[in-house]
């Protein structure tokens, strides 16, 4: 049975558009490749682990997407719209990969 | 009667860890509920913006009415009504990795839209608020499929 995360390593192809548009804001699609490595994880622990990981994240994602349109409303600033969305996104990855590594070191 | 002790010590810390979850409940719902008001006052768009923050307060005042009333029935009983089993937990789990990749996914292709300049005069709430409310939706089918015994764990 393949992990659901998994999928998310097909995203990585989107960094190709660097070559074609030039911006390099396209090779952030590169931090998508350590999902492929989660391919065959089909151990109990490790999908437990996983569980969490992507639980951490989308509850980052709701948390902090929630609270950047409530300050951009209170603020009512549009130069703060510009780094919330990678903000988002980056973090996203970066809170479920570091929940991962976490979880794992910790043993479960 | 030192297994006894050891049970009664189990169901103490059982029930210590579902009382946890229902305080983190009541505050994810109060921050909902927060919120959804902030952006009634001062959502400039209207429209389809303010079914978004109802949903919001309607889920978050549901869940913020339970867990006060599970809290209070706790003080008098000592039970919060539920028990954590891995069962429920392992869906739920299930259910937040499905939320997470449909989440992502549909920022990536938002991303990749703006980097083409096709979203440049979307405004960032408009996008993020309709993405949000997608991986909640999917978090919840998800968990309801689990729980009905669609792909049931072993």
């Amino acid at each position: 049975m393949k992990n659901t995360l998994w999928y998310l390593g097909f995203l990585s192809a989107l960094s190709l558009l660097y070559f074609v548009e030039g911006k390099a804001a396209f090779l952030g699609f590169l931090g998508f490749i350590p999902y492929f490595f989660l391919y065959k994880l089909n151990d109990e622990r490790l999908e437990e682990n996983l569980g969490r990981a992507a639980r951490n994240a989308f509850m980052f994602s709701m948390l902090f997407g929630a609270g950047a349109i409530v300050c951009i409303y209170l603020t009512d600033s549009v130069w703060l719209m510009a780094p919330a969305f990678p903000v988002l996104f980056g973090g996203n990855l970066l809170v479920c990969l570091l929940s991962l590594l976490y979880y794992d070191r910790k043993g479960g | 009667m030192e297994t006894g002790k050891r049970e009664g010590r189990e169901i103490k810390k059982g029930g210590e860890k579902e009382i946890k979850i229902v305080k983190r409940r009541a505050a994810v719902a109060g921050f909902f509920i927060l919120f959804g008001i902030a952006t009634i006052f001062f959502n400039p768009w209207g429209g389809i913006m303010d079914v978004f923050t109802f949903s919001f307060i309607f889920v978050g005042g549901f869940f913020l009415i339970d867990s006060a009333m599970r809290l209070m029935q706790c003080k008098k009983t000592g039970e919060v009504g539920f028990r954590i089993d891995e069962r429920l937990e392992m869906n739920s789990l299930r259910a937040s990795r499905k939320g997470f990749v449909v989440l992502v996914s549909f920022l990536s292709a938002m991303l990749v839209l703006s980097a083409f300049d096709v979203l440049w005069a979307i405004p960032f709430p408009a996008i993020v608020g309709p993405a949000l409310a997608l991986g909640v939706l999917v978090y919840f089918a998800a968990y309801v499929y689990y729980e009905k015994g669609g792909g049931a764990v072993p």
